[in-house]
């Protein structure tokens, strides 16, 4: 049902969020150790990424990535075409 | 007293690296590329040292393949195999696989939608009774 990272953070891949049956919150925002999980991408770059997406938010020192405008702004990285 | 309501806080996991699609759908890492681009599930990330597989557009697609695989495997049977399977003599049946329009060439293999046949006897049952 969920992913098992090394971190022991929970989480799911799409359309797996009926099996929690209402009892589930989505998170919205995420530190950056955990967001490096959650996108497979190095800290030191996601970090880069997150800051050109405007998706970091600081609060007393502790750093926080939203999801969604960082996947947003993944959208324009997004190829189409024949693999080469 | 009621039990307190615990509720669960997780992140959906909408990016998986090349890696880990893989190992997920049990296919190579080549397969996979194969499927993803023409897909639109590749997210290319300075060119192409961080590769990223939208799970989401993968899995949809995933899902459909099925479906129509489940559907192939229901109604289209390779011609001998549906001759044998529908017990009409060789010529009766291939009168009716034609008839019906129910007969596929796909590249030099003959396959016949079996559906397609029964709707015909059905209709020329329907044409006997009135």
């Amino acid at each position: 049902m969920g992913v098992k990272t090394k971190r022991e953070v929970n989480y799911m891949l799409p359309g797996k969020e009926k099996y929690l049956e209402g009892r589930l919150v989505i998170k919205n925002f995420v530190k950056i150790s955990e967001a490096t999980d959650l996108f497979s991408i190095g800290m030191t770059k996601l970090r880069e990424l997150a800051e050109k997406a405007g998706a970091i938010y600081k609060i007393d020192g502790i750093v926080l990535i939203n999801i969604a405008r960082f996947e947003e702004y993944l959208e324009q990285y997004r190829v189409w075409g024949e693999d080469e | 007293m009621a039990q307190p309501i615990r509720f669960k806080a997780v992140c959906i996991k909408n990016f998986l690296s090349v890696k880990e699609a893989s190992e997920l759908y049990g296919i190579s890492d080549k397969e996979l590329l194969h499927l993803a681009y023409p897909l639109g599930a590749m997210y290319e990330i300075g060119g192409k040292q961080l590769r990223l597989i939208n799970e989401r557009v993968l899995r949809n697609f995933m899902d459909k393949k099925e479906d129509m695989q489940e559907q192939f495997d229901s109604n289209y049977v390779p011609y001998a195999e549906a001759e044998k399977t529908m017990g009409f003599p060789p010529q009766v049946f291939r009168l009716l696989a034609y008839r019906a329009n129910a007969v596929y060439k796909v590249e030099s293999a003959l396959y016949v939608n079996t559906n397609q046949i029964n709707e015909y006897l059905v209709s020329y049952r329907k044409k006997l009774n009135h």
